[in-house]
Parts: structure tokens; C-alpha cells; sequence
């Protein structure tokens, strides 16, 4: 039940995410795309390689479970970063589609800046559980490695997410309220 | 006083229009800081914490993989098969085209875990042939969008995955056997006004000219897609996988029907499955992750037993808490996206729950229908938005159409509410 | 009147409810705490590890970084943090009961204490959550062999994988919340818990008829304080809660061994009524358990501390019967 609608059908005309790249647009995020693919490929061959494994062989790595939730983090947080760069995160539009273009921009703004503030919040605080995790030599329930391997990406990759909410304010500030209402026209769809 | 101040922080952020998951962690952590301020850190350790430790959770790793199955199957050339197949069966006339419409939705939910996935799979290929046959943009939408929703109720769903982490009692397994009854009745219900509509307004009168496929031609082409809700569906009853595995299964088969047998998928367009269903996922994943956070200040300020009292001491009686719920989470539906509402109102519903001694899986039933006709009633349905894209016609000139289908889904809710057995008989049957 | 810097109210992190003797400590402790304290501690209990969305492995480090005030928690859960208590999981270093005590009660149990108190909470009294006994659906168990390629649900952790590989089993690792499923599909053959839980989650139903009362390993609880939290009461509160602590331990483990330590083992019977076939072994038959076994626990000995392993075989050999 996902709340954004897929893309890319070809009966569903021009992406906007293939759309060419303006100043308005996010850039570089290859690595966070990488990344998500990645760590999509990743689940999928490690689950189903689980499932061959274990009618095939009758033994099963046990260990895998640790790491596919790894892996799943890693998915919620780089996949969260683009997500915020292409402003996609689920919320409310119907209250705040409404007023002038100046005080619609001024919303979008605060959004940005609010996620930009909780993810700072997240970084710094998990600085404390990954300190934690380290020196009081913490290992992983599963495999029995230093947790900190695991949760040394928590802060990094949420310092990644604030940095691209930070980059999606930025935007918001520089464009124009004539530039956002037709960058948010296209997001709405076609209209005939 | 905190309590207070944790859902006006949250409901003032969320109509601001900042992004649910953080309106649900800003609360949350403001909540913490307030209440904990003589203890290390204010207690805001709490939040990394209940943020890891939300999204840690092995069961939720179905979700990115249901998600992937439904950008697959999207993509795959299943859906025109099974159209084609159905159109061979009931051949053409009348409103026979939404009755299609929402057969192959119906059995495209039997593969997929997600509305919107459906939406897109099943509006690519109808919507265009529904407008050849002359049926109007805004209703082809409609019928799409709520043929769609029985997806999240016709196994396998994310939304029962995701009920089942916040409710222990209720299995996947047996809430995905409880889905499919009310699931094929939603479905049913939802072809009575698209057919009436239709014929009481003339629509479609060009279709009778259209030619009707060969019946074994389209069965030999459809037999993939016949197969594959009996690979996920059986393969989980007979214990061959876990839900998470039968999902991945679905996706390597997904892919080889669309990269060997259709041929619709190639190579290169595999970047941009993944990363798609990957970033949908993501979008899904930080918000359950987000919501632990306020979870824990909603469970450690205490204000969920005082509220729990005062509504079963309201006077209402068990039905009548039961109609209030409904009808809040039919509103709640029309703004909010179906995973927020669960996130939100299950930890505050589960102790009424308890107290009326509720079904929990007949109750998580309940909520999900609530949730699917949430996902095409205006003016926020993610359903509708698909498929009026699709279409290329506005939401706001679907209205007329699509409440006659939010109503009839309403009544198959009904049903389900009145006789809790459309749910729970076949989990019982199958023994879960 | 509670004195400045006393909490309104403290969070105890359980992971069973009080259908259990675990949860049924915690309600114990909690309210001998309110009675000798004159309700200046008042404890709310949140069973099911729900204060960090039910992981149970991060239980520790967030009842010492004060998310959770106090906990009565397993060795189990709390090996990641502590190694030495890996030592309750060494398979079948426990003959019987009295063993345990002696382990937990005696010097080994202070030493443990220690080590708790190093890792940065204040322990103050065992519980336990009891002997952990194996169940398959597909006959009974009474040597190794019987174990040889039965998909075994296991606690997901390398010692548990060990221990079942060493005896030939194929462990698996999954949520508990998937597993009872998996059982009822046949897509595990077997799980290994406490009888309480098994007969609390009604396990027979599950296909799981066959029952081997081996107990290869004991789950003891500890009662803790978060340091801050202790340091913020009155030496006299301390005591108190430690004293509550202590009877309500003896309590639950009381509670956690009826039905096995009366004459007869009434609660075999009551399993034996459900269907189940309960298999008890001599101990003969158990010894080759623990020989098969016996690489594992020579392999975790180093890991766990070699001193302490041998203070609590010492410990176990010279235990009153
Ligand atoms: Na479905
Ligand atoms: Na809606």
C-alpha cells in the first residue's frame, strides 16, 4: 500500500523524473540510487537464494536474517535520502495546496527544514549508540560481530538524509513562487 | 499536559504538510524531551533506540519485496493477457469492460501486495481499451481505482504485514487467509454499480464492434499469469516459504514471465524497477521506522489506558464504539494514507480491542477495507491519483462516479462487520 | 510524598506478560517495591519488550542508556552486551536445579554481578525463565540422531547455531512471530523453549507432538536498575527494591518450577493429556547429548571466560542434592 503512485509505465506519459534536469532539480544522487538498487538486489537473491538452499539442500544459512535487516535499514535510509531529494515522502497536500504561492512555498520550506532538524537529531543521538555499541564491545545477536559494523551507518546515513533536506530547502528557497507552482502543476499530472 | 501537547505537535505539523514520518518523530521526540527532563540525555536516547529498533524487524522485509512484485507484474504483460482472457470468457457488450476492469484487478491482487502497483498495471491496459469501446476517461479511472483497492485485502498485502507487526496476536498467515473473502466480496460489490452505471448511462457502445479474443489462444497466453497467484498463495499454505520468501519468489518469477516469456521487460529497465520499488519501500519503511518514536511517548506517557476508559465508559455500548471507530477511520481515509492510519490508531485501538475482547484478525480485516476504500475516496486517494494520471482527467470530475463504487465497497464493509465469518472462516478452516 | 528527583512513575522492560512466571516476577517485584517504599517507587510494567518496539536484543544497552528504568531480563538476550552470560547457554552444563542455584546463588552468580555492574547497571537477584526443552512434530527425540536434519527454530544467536549443527540439526533462525506459522505449514519441524511457553502458545496445536524433556540449557533472569535511576533513590528506597528484588525472585522461580519439582511432575501430565508424547531422558541418554555437544561448549568456554566456566563446574560438582 504504498502512497505514491509507481512510475514508468509507458501508458502513463512523460516521467517527470526523466524529465531533463533543471536548476530546480535534484542532482547527484547516483550513489543514493545505486545504493537502493543495490540493496533491493541484495534481499531479493539473499532471500531466494534461502529458499533454494533450503529445499535443496536441507541446511540454511541462519545467519542471513541478521543481514537482510541490514541491508533493509540501509534500504529505508539511502532509498529515505532520495526520497526527501525528490520530495516524495508521504504528507497531507489537501490543507496546504491551498493560499498563495508565496505561503505554499513557505510550507514546503518548513517541511524541508523540519526533516532536516529530526535527522540532524537522529545523527547526533545515534553518535551515542554507536559509542555505546563500541565501547562496551557490543556484538551482533546473529553472527556475533561488533554491532558498531552495523550501527556506525545509522548516524552517517541520516546526517545523509538532513543533508538532502537541507538541498531540497535550499531549492525551495532560490526558486521563484512561479517556478515552484509549475514544478508542483507537474507533479500533480497532466491536466487536460 | 505533554500528552496534549504530543498530538497538537503532530496534527499541526501533519496539516502543514510536513512529511507524516517527521511530523510523527518531531512529536514524539518533543514528547520524550518534556517528559524524561531529569534523565540523561532529556531521555532522547530513546528515539535512535525505538528508530533502529522500529525498523529491525525481519517480518517487515516483506514489504519492499510485495512492493518489487507489484513494479514487476506492472511491467511484466500480465495484466493485458489476463485482460484479453477475461474479454474471451464474457465477451463483449455492455458494461462487460468494467466488469473485466475489475476481475483482473481482483486476481492482479492475488500476486500483488499494494494498491497503487495494481492501479497502474491494470489502468495501462484498460483505461485505453475501455476508451476505445467509448466509455468516458473519468469513469474507466474510477472503476480502476476501486478495483485496485481490493488488492490490499486479496492476499498477499503489505497492509496485513504491516498489522501484523504492531498487532503480535495476528499472524501474516492467518490475516492474509482472512483477507480473501472480504477481499473477492469488496470486488463483487464494486461490479454492481460499475455495471449499472454503465448501462444506465449508455457507456461503451462501441464495444459490441470490437473484436472478442479466441478463448484458447488467450488462456495459452494468460496461463503464466493464471499461475502465478497459485505459486504465492499455494506455496505459502503448503509451508514450501514464509510470506517474505513467497514474495521474493514471485519477483525472480515474475521476472522471468516478463524477460523470457512476454518479453516486456528488458535488461536495462531492471535499474529502474529496483530503484523505484526500492525508493517506495524506503518511503514506507522510515515512516514505521519514525512512528516507533511516537509509539514510545504515546505508551510511556500513560495516555492511552485514561483514553481507553473514557471511551468504554462513554455510554456508547460495543456497537456503538465500533460505528465511531469506523466512521473515524472512513474520515481519517479520505485525508491520510493507509500505513499512517495503522501506525497511528492501532497502538490507541489495541487496548478497546482487548477490552471488547474484538478479533484481532477480523478487526485488522476491518481496518484494511476501511483503508482500501480510503485509497480511492477524494480528495487524497492514492489509488484514484494512478489511475486518473493514467486516464489523463482530473480527480475532482471522477467524484460523480466513484462515489456510487465507495459506497458499495462500504457495504461489503458492512457485511464483513455484521458476519465476522466472511473473515474468519477460512483462517479457522486452514487451521491458523 | 515522593523526594525531589524520585519519577512519577518508572518503566520495567519484561519480555513475557504476566500469563508467565517471568511476567508474573515483574507484577511481584513492582508491587512489593510500592509497599516498601510507601508508593515513592511506582512501577508500570511494559511486557513484550515494548519500550524499543519488542527487540529484545537491544534491551541492555537501552535499560543502561535509561530508555527502560529497570528490567528483569534473560541471559539470553543480554549476551550480545555480556558475554559471561553466555555461560547459562553452554549445552547441558546444568544437570538439575540444584545446580542452577548453585551457579546463581553462589560465588559464580556474584562474579556475574560484577561484570554487570561493569557493563553499567546495578543487578540485584535472579529469576528464571526455566530449563529450555526441545518439541518436533515428527517423532520423539531420544539421541542425537534423532535430531539429525530436523529444521530446528532456534533463538537466532552463534552459540545456539552451534549447538544445533554440532548435533546435527538444521538451524533455523526466524521471528517468533513467523514461526508458530511455519510450524503449523511444516516448514520448520521443531522449536526449543520453556514448557511454559510452549503450553502458553499452545504449541501442540502447531503439530508440535513430541516432546523431549532433555534441558540442555537454563534461561535464568536477572533483576536490574538502571545506575542513574539507583543513584537517584534513598540508600534506605535501594534497599528496599533490592530486598523486593530478591523475595520476588525466589518467588518466581517458584512459580517458574511448579509442576516440575513436586513428586511425579504433575505438569508432564497436563502435557501428556494435550496429546503430546513427553520423552524423559536417563541419564545415559543424556550424556551423549552432551558429548555430541561437548566441541561447542570446549569452543565458547575460551570465548566466555575459561576461569569462570570451571568456578561453575567446580560450583555444580560440589552443589547439596
Ligand atoms: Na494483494
Ligand atoms: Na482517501
Amino acid at each position: 500500500m504504498p502512497s505514491h503512485p509507481p512510475t514508468g509505465s509507458p501508458e502513463q506519459g512523460p516521467d517527470r523524473r526523466a524529465a531533463p534536469a533543471t536548476d530546480d532539480a535534484p542532482r547527484f544522487l547516483r550513489l543514493e540510487d545505486w545504493l537502493t538498487v543495490a540493496a533491493m538486489a541484495l534481499l531479493a537473491l539473499i532471500t531466494f537464494a534461502n529458499v533454494i538452499v533450503r529445499y535443496f539442500s536441507n541446511s540454511s544459512f541462519a545467519w542471513t536474517e541478521e543481514l537482510s535487516i541490514f541491508l533493509m535499514i540501509v534500504l529505508a535510509l539511502v532509498g529515505g535520502a532520495s526520497a526527501v531529494a525528490r520530495d516524495q515522502h508521504i504528507r497531507i497536500e489537501f490543507f496546504c495546496a491551498a493560499g498563495s504561492a508565496a505561503r505554499r512555498r513557505r510550507l514546503a520550506q518548513l517541511g524541508a527544514l523540519l526533516v532536516a532538524l529530526l535527522f540532524a537529531l537522529i545523527a547526533v543521538l545515534s553518535v551515542r549508540v554507536v559509542w555505546d555499541d563500541y565501547r562496551f564491545e557490543e556484538t551482533s545477536p546473529g553472527i556475533g560481530v561488533p554491532q558498531w559494523w552495523y550501527s556506525v551507518w545509522l548516524p552517517i546515513l541520516s546526517l545523509l538524509i538532513a543533508a538532502r533536506a537541507v538541498g531540497l530547502l535550499v531549492r525551495r528557497t532560490r526558486q521563484s513562487d512561479a517556478r515552484y507552482l509549475a514544478a508542483d502543476a507537474r507533479e500533480e499530472g497532466p491536466r487536460p | 499536559m505533554i500528552a496534549t501537547l504530543l498530538f497538537v505537535a503532530f496534527l499541526a505539523l501533519m496539516f502543514l504538510g510536513v512529511p507524516i514520518g517527521a511530523a510523527l518523530g518531531l512529536a514524539g521526540a518533543a514528547a520524550i524531551a518534556l517528559a524524561n527532563a531529569e534523565t540523561q540525555w532529556f531521555g532522547l536516547l530513546a528515539v535512535p533506540q525505538n528508530f533502529y529498533a522500529g525498523l529491525g524487524k525481519y517480518p517487515l522485509l516483506a514489504i519492499p519485496m510485495f512492493v518489487l512484485v507489484g513494479s514487476i507484474f506492472d511491467r511484466s504483460g500480465v495484466a493485458l493477457r489476463l485482460v484479453n482472457f477475461a474479454i474471451s470468457i464474457v465477451g463483449r457488450g455492455p458494461g462487460m469492460l468494467p466488469l473485466v476492469a475489475i476481475c483482473v484487478a481482483m486476481f492482479m491482487g492475488g500476486i500483488s501486495g499494494s494498491g497503487p502497483a495494481t492501479a497502474a498495471a491494470v489502468g495501462g491496459v484498460m483505461i485505453a481499451a475501455m476508451s476505445r469501446a467509448g466509455y468516458p476517461a473519468a469513469f474507466s479511472a474510477s472503476v480502476v481505482a476501486g478495483a485496485a483497492a481490493t488488492d490490499i485485502l486479496i492476499p498477499p498485502s503489505v497492509a496485513f504485514i504491516v498489522y501484523s507487526v504492531l498487532v503480535p496476536g495476528a499472524s501474516v498467515p492467518a490475516l492474509f487467509a482472512a483477507g480473501m473473502f472480504p477481499g473477492v466480496l469488496a470486488g463483487l460489490a464494486l461490479i454492481v454499480p460499475a455495471v449499472w452505471l454503465a448501462r444506465r448511462h449508455q457507456m461503451g457502445q462501441l464495444e459490441a464492434a470490437l473484436s472478442r479474443p479466441p478463448f484458447w489462444r488467450s488462456l495459452k497466453d494468460a496461463a503464466w499469469g493464471l499461475a502465478a497467484p497459485v505459486l504465492i498463495l499455494g506455496g505459502m499454505r503448503m509451508g514450501w516459504f514464509t510470506p517474505t520468501e513467497a514474495a521474493v519468489v514471485a519477483v525472480f518469477y515474475g521476472l522471468f514471465v516478463g524477460m523470457v516469456v512476454h518479453r516486456t521487460i528488458r535488461l536495462r529497465d531492471l535499474f529502474p524497477i529496483l530503484r523505484e520499488a526500492g525508493e517506495l519501500s524506503a518511503v514506507i519503511l522510515v515512516v514505521v521506522s519514525l512512528a516507533g518514536i511516537f509509539a514510545f511517548s504515546l505508551s510511556t506517557l500513560g495516555v492511552i489506558d485514561p483514553v481507553t476508559r473514557a471511551i468504554v465508559a462513554s455510554g456508547l455500548g460495543e456497537r456503538g464504539v465500533l460505528a465511531l471507530i469506523i466512521v473515524l477511520l472512513l474520515v481519517l481515509g479520505m485525508f491520510l494514507d493507509g500505513i499512517s492510519i495503522m501506525l497511528i490508531f492501532v497502538p490507541l485501538m489495541a487496548p478497546i480491542m482487548a477490552h471488547y475482547q474484538w478479533d484481532v484478525v477480523w478487526f485488522g480485516v476491518v481496518l484494511v477495507l476501511t483503508i482500501a476504500i480510503g485509497q480511492f475516496t477524494p480528495p487524497m486517494a492514492v489509488n484514484l491519483m494512478v489511475a486518473a494520471k493514467i486516464a489523463q482527467v482530473r480527480m475532482e470530475a471522477t467524484t460523480r462516479w466513484v462515489i456510487w463504487l465507495v459506497l458499495a465497497m462500504c457495504v461489503a464493509m458492512l457485511a464483513v462487520v455484521v458476519w465476522p465469518q466472511i473473515a474468519l472462516w477460512l483462517p479457522q478452516r486452514l487451521g491458523y | 510524598q515522593a523526594p525531589a528527583g524520585y519519577k512519577s512513575e518508572y518503566r520495567m522492560s519484561l519480555v513475557l506478560g504476566t500469563a508467565f512466571p517471568w511476567g508474573k516476577g515483574g507484577e511481584i517485584w513492582a508491587s512489593k517495591v510500592r509497599e516498601k517504599t510507601s508508593g515513592r517507587i511506582n512501577i508500570k510494567l511494559y511486557p513484550g519488550v515494548s519500550l524499543i518496539q519488542g527487540d529484545q536484543t537491544r534491551e541492555f544497552s537501552a535499560l543502561r542508556q535509561g530508555v527502560i528504568d529497570m528490567a528483569i531480563g534473560s541471559t539470553i538476550n543480554w549476551s550480545p552486551q555480556v558475554k559471561a552470560l553466555n555461560l547459562f547457554s553452554l549445552p547441558f552444563l546444568f544437570p538439575d536445579y540444584a545446580a542452577v542455584d548453585a551457579v546463581t546463588q553462589g560465588e559464580v552468580g556474584k562474579s556475574i554481578f560484577q561484570t554487570l555492574e561493569k557493563a553499567g547497571v546495578v543487578p540485584l537477584a535472579w529469576g528464571e525463565n526455566g530449563y529450555r526443552e526441545i518439541s518436533n512434530s515428527k517423532h520423539p527425540i531420544k539421541s542425537p540422531a534423532d535430531l539429525k536434519g530436523l529444521k530446528i527454530r532456534v533463538v537466532g544467536s552463534p552459540l545456539f547455531l552451534d549447538t544445533f549443527t554440532a548435533l546435527g540439526a538444521n538451524p533455523t533462525q526466524m521471528s517468533w512471530a513467523d514461526a508458530q506459522p511455519a510450524m503449523a505449514s511444516g516448514a520448520v519441524d521443531g522449536q526449543e523453549n520453556p514448557v511454559s511457553v510452549y503450553t502458553a502458545a499452545k504449541l501442540h496445536t502447531v503439530a508440535q507432538k513430541y516432546v523431549t524433556m532433555w534441558g540442555y540449557i537454563n534461561d535464568p533472569l536477572v533483576f536490574v536498575v538502571n545506575k542513574e535511576v539507583w543513584n537517584s533513590w534513598t540508600p534506605a528506597d535501594r534497599e528496599a527494591v533490592r530486598q523486593a528484588a530478591i523475595e520476588a525472585g525466589k518467588e518466581e522461580i517458584a512459580i517458574a518450577r511448579k509442576g516440575m519439582v513436586e513428586p511425579g511432575k504433575p505438569l508432564l501430565k497436563d502435557l501428556a493429556a494435550n496429546g503430546v508424547q513427553v520423552t524423559e531422558l536417563s541419564a545415559a541418554e543424556r550424556d551423549a547429548f552432551a558429548k555430541a555437544t561437548r566441541p561447542v561448549f570446549d569452543k565458547w568456554k575460551g570465548q566466555i571466560g575459561a576461569n569462570l566456566v570451571d568456578a561453575a563446574e567446580k560450583a555444580i560438582a560440589a552443589r547439596k542434592q
